[in-house]
C-alpha cells in the first residue's frame, strides 16, 4: 500500500446552503497522472483546495505517502510537498521569473542577509533546464510571458519547493493546442521524475492523452475512479452528467409561430476570442448559448452590448443595421446585458437597491430633464420589486448586503426598467442557490412571454436544455452545433462543446 | 436565503450606518463644547461668525472636492487654481471692471478644472498625477502672471464679496450656504448627482449602465475648478488684493474636510453635509487653538492627530 502518494478518506465539506463534498474517498498512486473530472460545481476545485489547506474540510482524513497529514492552513500544503496551480495565477506580474519563484523565501547570504541573486537565478535555471523545454529566461518579467509560460513558472515554483504532488486546476483552459501539447510534455517529464500529478480538466480528450487514472465527481460525490484504459469517452460523459437533476424546470413557454426576427448577428469575429459567429434571435425566443469556460460566449455577449469592439461582422436589430459601440447605444436599441460578473459589471454594490435599479433608466425615463422624478422612480421600483418578488429590508439598503439571488434580481430589475427588446443573460444562475435559480428560470419564461428575445448563456448544460427553445453550442470561439433541446442530451452538448478546432 | 443571515444584514445595515454617519457630528459638538469650557470668548456670536467666515474658504473648495472624491478622483490643484483665478480676475478687473473680472476668474477656474478632467479621461492619466501637474502649472502661471507681486488697487465695490455683510452676517457665509444647498440639490436630486455616485462606486458597472462616465468625471473636475475660482475671487476681495501665494496648502485642508466628513476616498460613498461638518471642524480647530494661544507650530500637529482619530473612528464604525 505504500505506493500511494495521496489519499482522501471520506472528505466532506459544506458551504452555507450547499453540500460541496459528501464523503469523497480517492486514492492517488505515486507518479500517476490522475485526472479529476466533473461538471461545474461538482466539487473538483473544492477538493483540491482542501488538499493544500486553502479550504478546511469539515470531516475526513488526508494521507500523504501513507501517513495521516494535518493539513489545516495554506502553509501546510507546502510542508507536505503539495502544490496547487490555480486557474488564476498567483504570480506578481512586475517581477521576473526567478523573483516570483523565490517570492517570500528569498535566498540570502552573509550576516546582513543580502539577497543572493546569483544563487536564485542559478537554481531557477537549473530547474528550468531539467524540464528541457520552453526556453524561459529566469530574468524575463512575468507580465511579458504567455499563459503557458506562466504555467511553467508556477510548475517551476512548485518544483523548487520540492513538491512531490502537483495539482493543476484546468491548466489547459486558456492554452492553444500547441501550448497544451508542450505542457503535456512537461507533465510526462515530471511523471518520469516521480512527481504525482492531479489534473483537473473539462476536456475529455485530454484525459485519454495524458492521464493514467480518472475520478469522476458529481454533485459533491465520487462516482467512480477507474484506470483510463478501462473506460471510454461516453462512459465518462454519462457519469459526469448523471440523471439526477435535482429540480424540475418550469414548463417552457410556447414560442410564437410567426415571431419577428429582432436580432441578427452576421459573421462577427474578434481576434483570439471568436470567429464567424452568426445567428438570429426572434421575439419571445429563448436562445441557449452553451459552451465551456473559455469558449468565447461572454465575449460575444459583450460585443452585442457594445463593450467589446468587433473586428468584423454586422449586427441587425429589427432588420436595421446598427453600430453599437457603447452600452449607451445598446440601451438605445433595446439591448440589455446581465453580465457574468455581476459585482464587477452589473452592480454598484456600495449604493442602494433603489439607485441600482433605476441607474440605466434615469436618462431615458425617470430623469429626462436633469431632475429625478422621485415619485416616478419609487413607483417604478415598486413595480419591479413586485414583478420579480425582490426581497430586501428597504430600498435604501446597500446592494452588497443582499444575497446572491436577490442581487441578480436587482440586475434583472434594472434592465426591465429600460424596457429591453433583447436581454442577454450571461451565466445568470452562477453562484446562487437552488431556490433562487428556479425563480430566475420563472422570470426568464415570463419575460419571453412578454415578447423579449433572450440569449441565455450557460456552461451548465442541464439548465440550457431545461430553459431554451434552441441551443447553439460554441467551442474555441466557433459555433459547432445548433441543437433542438427536445431531442438532445447533455452528452450531445458536451460532445460539441469539447470539439477541437476543425480547421 | 438563510434567515439568520438576513437578520444579521438588516441589523448591520442600521447600526453601523448610524455610527458612521453621525459620529462626525458628535465630534463637532464635542469640539465646540471643549473649546467653550476652555475659553469663554469662544462660543459667542461674533466669534462663531468669524469661524464661519474662515471656514467658508475651505468649505467652497471642499464642496467641489466632494464631487471629485465621490467620483473616485482627487484634485490636488485647487489651491493653485484658486490663486491663478484670483490673479486673473484681479488683473482683468483693473481695466475691465468688477463684473468682467469676476467672470474671468470663474472662467479660468472652470477651464482649468475641465482641463484636468479631460487629461484624466482622454489621456488616461491618474487624477493624482494629472492634478499634481496642474498644481505646479497653475501656481507657476500665477507667478508669471503677477510677476510674483500682489495685484492691488482693486475697485472698492469689489470689496463686498469678501468683506461685506447682509444684515449682521458676512456675505461669504451666506454664499457658502447657497453653494452648499445648490450642490446638495445637484448631488441628491439630479441625474448627474446619481451618476457621480455610481461612477465613483463602480466605474465599469456605471459604464455598462449606459452612463457616459468620461463626461461625469470631466464635469466633476469642472465643478471643483469653478469653486476654486470662486474661492480665489472671494479671497482676493477679502484681502483687497490677489496674492500670488494665495491658497497654498488649501488642497490638503479641503481633502481633510471631505475625508473627515466620512466620504470614502475610494469613491461612491459619502454625504455632502459631512463635508460641511468636516470643514467646520477644521475651522474650529484653527480658531479654538488660536484662542488658547497654542503656537501655530503645535496647531499643525493637533490637526493631523485629529484627522487620524476621526478617520479611525469612522472606519471602526464601518466594520
Amino acid at each position: 500500500m505504500n505506493d500511494l502518494a495521496l489519499e482522501f478518506i471520506n472528505i466532506s465539506k459544506s458551504f452555507p446552503g450547499v453540500q460541496a463534498l459528501k464523503e469523497v474517498s480517492i486514492q492517488i498512486k505515486k507518479a500517476d497522472v490522475h485526472a479529476i473530472v466533473g461538471e461545474n460545481g461538482a466539487g473538483k476545485s473544492t477538493l483540491m483546495k482542501i488538499a493544500v489547506g486553502e479550504l478546511l474540510r469539515d470531516a475526513g482524513v488526508i494521507k500523504v505517502f501513507g501517513r495521516e497529514a494535518q493539513i489545516n492552513s495554506p502553509f501546510d500544503g507546502y510542508r507536505y510537498g503539495i502544490s496547487l496551480i490555480h486557474q488564476e495565477f498567483s504570480l506578481v506580474p512586475t517581477l521576473d521569473v526567478a523573483q516570483n519563484i523565490f517570492l517570500g523565501r528569498e535566498l540570502t547570504r552573509g550576516y546582513l542577509s543580502f539577497m543572493d541573486n546569483n544563487l536564485m537565478y542559478k537554481q531557477t535555471e537549473k530547474i528550468l533546464d531539467s524540464l528541457k523545454m520552453f526556453h524561459l529566461d529566469p530574468c524575463a518579467k512575468v507580465k511579458d510571458l504567455t499563459v503557458a509560460q506562466k504555467q511553467v513558472v508556477e510548475i517551476t515554483k512548485a518544483l523548487s519547493l520540492n513538491s512531490k504532488i502537483i495539482i493543476m486546476d484546468e491548466p489547459t483552459a486558456a492554452l492553444t493546442l500547441e501550448e497544451t501539447r508542450r505542457l503535456f510534455e512537461v507533465i510526462r517529464e515530471l511523471k518520469a521524475k516521480g512527481v504525482t500529478i492531479l489534473f483537473i480538466s473539462h476536456r475529455i480528450e485530454e484525459i485519454f492523452e495524458i492521464a493514467d487514472k480518472v475520478s469522476i465527481l458529481r454533485d459533491g460525490e465520487l462516482i467512480l475512479t477507474k484506470s483510463v484504459a478501462q473506460i471510454n469517452r461516453d462512459q465518462i460523459i454519462n457519469n459526469m452528467v448523471g440523471r439526477s437533476l435535482e429540480f424540475i424546470f418550469p414548463p417552457k413557454v410556447k414560442k410564437k409561430e410567426e415571431a419577428e426576427v429582432i436580432l441578427e448577428v452576421k459573421k462577427i469575429s474578434k481576434e483570439r476570442q471568436f470567429t464567424n459567429i452568426s445567428f438570429q434571435l426572434k421575439e419571445g425566443e429563448i436562445l441557449g448559448l452553451a459552451g465551456l469556460v473559455g469558449a468565447g460566449l461572454s465575449e460575444v455577449a459583450l460585443s452585442i452590448f457594445g463593450l467589446n469592439h468587433l473586428d468584423e461582422g454586422e449586427l441587425y436589430i429589427k432588420g436595421e443595421k446598427v453600430n453599437i459601440n457603447s452600452p449607451f447605444e445598446a440601451i438605445r436599441y433595446g439591448v440589455a446585458l446581465l453580465p457574468e460578473d455581476r459585482r464587477e459589471l452589473g452592480l454598484v454594490i456600495v449604493r442602494s437597491v433603489l439607485e441600482n435599479l433605476t441607474l440605466p433608466s434615469l436618462y431615458w425615463d425617470i430623469a429626462r430633464k436633469y431632475f429625478i422624478d422621485l415619485k416616478r422612480e419609487l413607483s417604478l421600483a415598486n413595480e419591479v420589486q413586485k414583478e420579480l418578488s425582490l426581497r430586501f429590508a428597504s430600498f435604501s439598503q446597500k446592494v452588497e448586503s443582499l444575497s446572491g439571488g436577490n442581487q441578480q434580481k436587482v440586475v434583472v430589475g434594472k434592465w426591465l426598467l429600460t424596457k429591453p427588446k433583447i436581454l442577454i443573460m450571461d451565466e445568470p444562475t452562477r453562484g446562487i442557490d437552488v431556490g433562487a435559480k428556479l425563480e430566475i428560470y420563472n422570470i426568464v419564461n415570463a419575460l419571453a412571454q412578454k415578447g423579449i428575445g433572450i440569449i441565455f448563456i450557460s456552461s451548465e448544460f442541464s439548465e440550457i436544455l431545461g430553459i431554451a427553445h434552441r441551443v447553439l453550442v460554441m467551442s474555441e470561439g466557433r459555433i459547432t452545433a445548433e441543437l433542438d433541446p427536445k431531442n438532445s442530451t447533455e452528452e450531445d452538448i458536451l460532445k460539441f462543446a469539447t470539439r477541437e478546432k476543425v480547421s | 436565503m438563510l434567515p439568520g443571515k438576513r437578520y444579521r444584514d438588516m441589523n448591520n445595515f442600521k447600526f453601523k450606518n448610524v455610527v458612521r454617519q453621525y459620529g462626525i457630528l458628535i465630534g463637532l459638538i464635542g469640539l465646540i463644547t471643549v473649546f467653550s469650557i476652555l475659553s469663554e470668548r469662544f462660543f459667542t456670536l461674533s466669534n462663531m461668525l468669524i469661524v464661519m467666515r474662515q471656514t467658508s474658504f475651505v468649505a467652497f473648495l471642499a464642496i467641489g472636492m466632494s464631487f471629485v472624491i465621490l467620483g473616485a478622483g482627487i484634485d490636488l490643484s485647487v489651491g493653485s487654481v484658486l490663486a491663478f483665478s484670483g490673479a486673473v480676475g484681479a488683473g482683468v478687473m483693473q481695466n475691465g471692471g468688477v463684473f468682467l473680472g469676476i467672470l474671468a476668474g470663474l472662467a479660468v477656474g472652470a477651464g482649468l478644472g475641465a482641463f484636468n478632467g479631460i487629461v484624466i479621461t482622454k489621456l488616461k492619466i491618474p487624477a493624482f498625477i494629472a492634478t499634481l501637474a496642474m498644481m505646479a502649472i497653475a501656481r507657476g502661471g500665477t507667478l508669471v502672471y503677477t510677476d510674483g507681486r500682489p495685484i492691488t488697487g482693486l475697485p472698492s465695490s469689489f470689496g463686498f464679496i469678501g468683506r461685506g455683510y447682509i444684515g449682521n452676517i458676512p456675505f461669504p457665509i451666506i454664499l457658502m450656504f447657497i453653494i452648499f444647498v445648490l450642490a446638495y440639490i445637484v448631488l441628491k436630486l439630479t441625474r448627474f448627482g446619481r451618476y457621480v455616485y455610481a461612477t465613483g462606486g463602480n466605474i465599469n458597472a456605471a459604464r455598462a449602465s449606459g452612463i457616459k462616465v468620461d463626461n461625469v468625471i470631466i464635469s466633476s473636475f469642472t465643478i471643483s475648478g469653478f469653486l476654486s475660482g470662486l474661492t480665489g475671487i472671494i479671497l482676493a476681495s477679502r484681502l483687497n488684493s490677489a496674492q500670488p501665494t494665495a491658497g497654498m496648502g488649501y488642497e490638503l485642508d479641503a481633502i481633510a474636510a471631505v475625508v473627515l466628513g466620512g466620504t470614502s476616498l475610494f469613491g461612491g460613498e459619502g454625504e455632502l453635509w459631512g463635508t460641511l461638518v468636516g470643514a467646520f471642524i477644521m475651522g474650529i480647530l484653527n480658531n479654538g487653538l488660536n484662542m488658547l494661544n497654542v503656537s501655530s507650530f503645535y496647531q499643525q500637529v493637533v490637526k493631523g492627530i485629529v484627522i487620524l482619530i476621526a478617520v479611525t473612528v469612522a472606519q471602526s464604525g464601518k466594520k
